[in-house]
């Protein structure tokens, strides 16, 4: 079973505003681990320590028992080409067509060509977004880009999938879609791990924390429904 | 417990084989896209890389030349001697002797005065106006073929001391020019040295310019690519193919640009040697220099590309950051 832990784990950014202290968390690849709470509780800044584009000022994060906290740049670099990540703000590159913003982390791989395209367009075909291929992502509605940075975050089928927000722009339904699509990664041994303020999103979830005042607490299922 | 210098995860070999080998194929192709993107950019770098590498190129194979062509005069260098007209024949002979047997001569060749005014009845044909003449006009000579080897101190010494017989009447010997021309071509050495040192440096910041220039149009790409765990040699890869093929497209301009100013002058060149009756042909400027003023350009466009891309990736703003 893969994990992923938050062990004493602080953040003091620079201007000396601390945002968490000794935070420990414990998350698996059994379910979708949902992080809630309140704008500007830090979920953000939770995922990108855990995904190493930042790093705790203390503490460590284990995952599979390896501290990527001392990776170095390299390190860090490698371990991300492991990692699925959708942005809050979907980080595409806005002079690249559809195809080629999901084919980089192909690229970065060194795949053939031909599997390339493969992937590529079966991860296009799930986040419905196959016709748009030759588009560039400047004539997309948010939900759409949203919908692609999805596709390159599950196009080289990482181990770790952390989405930050990533129904936000999203029907209920499509919504609904898109989580049942990560639930697939999670049954398939990758850790899933997403932020959201979105509640419809947790109603049947059954991992839940939840991040207040620099703190983080385990919903248990019974109580999430309750709320 | 934190297991050292370990990963998280077993490689899975999901890169395959010969994936460094796709990596660079589409890293040529992404910096020859970047060329074309911007034809007049690439357009001027070609361009003032051209003009940089063929200024101390076409002096070096105008000095070159001149050193050759020196060499071959060098060779051909030896003396006439005029004796006063109506030296017997036994004088001639010792004096003759006498330069041979002081060494750095290679032949030496009396041509008598009866020698000499045959040679001028064929060539002129005056044979009635010639026999008219009671006595003999032209002087005896010694036509002295000297080693190569043989150094200026050692032509003037010769030459002084031939001037000294009171058969003689006068040597030719024009040796000032070969001197002036030595030096000169001393200078020139240098000043292609100097002009190399100071195109190449110019070479290798049109590279910087040019290959940043590359980098700030694909800010956005190299920002994500971070962001996905591109190592910092897939990010800064296809940026210097970018200056390899500035520097290579440079190399070609520059040679281009030697061989059309070679063909511009040579026809006035030819009428100025025209006395020697040579044709002359630029020695040198061929493939091997043609190739090795493209293998210096790619080189200096390199090395450009290796420091600014070295130098941007360790700036701040390219490390990564989330969206
Ligand atoms: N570099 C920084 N320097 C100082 N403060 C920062 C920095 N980055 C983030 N913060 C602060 O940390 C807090 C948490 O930010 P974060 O983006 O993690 O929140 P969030 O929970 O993701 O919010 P939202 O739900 O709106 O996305 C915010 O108050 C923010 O102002
Ligand atoms: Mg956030």
């Amino acid at each position: 079973m893969s994990t992923v832990k938050l062990a004493n784990v602080s953040k003091k950014f620079p201007n000396g505003f601390e945002l968490f202290k000794d935070l420990n968390l414990s998350i698996n690849d059994e379910h979708i681990n949902f992080v809630v709470g309140r704008s500007g509780v830090g979920k953000t800044t939770l995922l990108q320590i855990m995904v190493g584009l930042q790093r705790p000022t203390a503490g460590r994060v284990m995952v599979n028992n390896v501290d990527i906290a001392g990776f170095n740049h390299a390190e860090m670099l490698h371990y991300r080409q492991y990692v699925g990540l959708v942005t809050q703000n979907s980080s595409l590159v806005l002079d690249r067509t559809v195809y080629e913003n999901v084919a980089m982390p192909l690229w970065i791989a060194g795949l053939r060509e031909a599997d390339i395209r493969h992937r590529v367009d079966a991860s296009l075909r799930i986040v419905g977004m196959s016709d748009a291929k030759h588009y560039s992502p400047t004539r997309l509605s948010s939900g759409e880009r949203q919908r692609v940075s999805i596709a390159r975050a599950i196009v080289h089928r990482p181990k770790l999938l952390v989405a930050d927000e990533p129904t936000g722009n999203f029907d209920r339904e499509l919504a609904l879609e898109v989580l049942s699509l990560f639930d697939l990664f999670a049954e398939r041994n990758t850790i899933v791990v997403i932020a959201t303020h979105d509640p419809n999103l947790v109603a049947n979830a059954k991992r839940v924390y939840k991040l207040e005042n620099g703190e983080i607490s385990d919903l248990q299922p019974t109580s999430s429904i309750a709320e | 417990m934190a297991r050292v210098g370990s990963f998280p995860w077993q490689d899975d070999g999901r890169e395959g084989r010969g994936s460094l080998a796709r990596i660079r194929l589409r890293s040529v192709k992404e910096s020859l896209e970047h060329l074309c993107r911007h034809p007049f950019v690439t357009f001027f770098v070609w361009l003032l890389m051209g003009i940089a590498l063929s200024q101390p190129a076409g002096l070096w194979l105008v000095q070159h030349n001149i050193h050759v062509v020196m060499k071959e005069i060098s060779q051909d260098t030896g003396l006439t001697v005029w004796f006063m007209r109506g030296t017997g024949s036994a004088d001639i002979d010792t004096t003759a002797q006498s330069i041979t047997a002081s060494g750095s001569v290679k032949a030496v060749t009396v041509i008598t005065a009866e020698q000499a005014l045959d040679e001028f009845r064929a060539a002129s044909g005056f044979n009635e106006e010639l026999a008219a003449l009671d006595s003999n006009p032209l002087p005896a000579l010694l036509v002295i073929e000297l080693e190569s080897a043989t150094s200026h101190e050692a032509l003037a010494k010769l030459v002084e001391g031939l001037e000294q017989s009171p058969h003689i009447e006068s040597v030719d010997a024009d040796t000032d020019w070969m001197t002036q021309l030595g030096r000169m071509q001393r200078i020139s050495i240098r000043l292609v040295w100097i002009l190399g040192a100071l195109f190449g440096t110019g070479i290798i910041f049109v590279s910087v310019a040019a290959v940043r220039f590359a980098m700030d149009s694909r800010f956005e790409e190299l920002r994500v690519n971070l962001l996905l765990g591109a190592s910092n040699r897939f990010l800064r890869r296809p940026f210097n193919y970018c200056g390899l093929f500035y520097g290579f497209g440079g190399g070609v301009v520059g040679a281009a640009i030697v061989v059309l100013a070679l063909h511009a002058i040579k026809k006035p060149l030819q009428e100025l040697a025209g006395s020697y009756g040579g044709n002359i042909e630029f020695l040198a400027m061929d493939y091997v220099f043609c190739t090795l003023l493209i293998v210096v350009g790619s080189a200096l466009g390199l090395l450009g590309a290796l420091q600014v891309t070295h130098v941007q990736m360790r700036k701040d703003r390219y490390l990564s950051r989330m969206g």
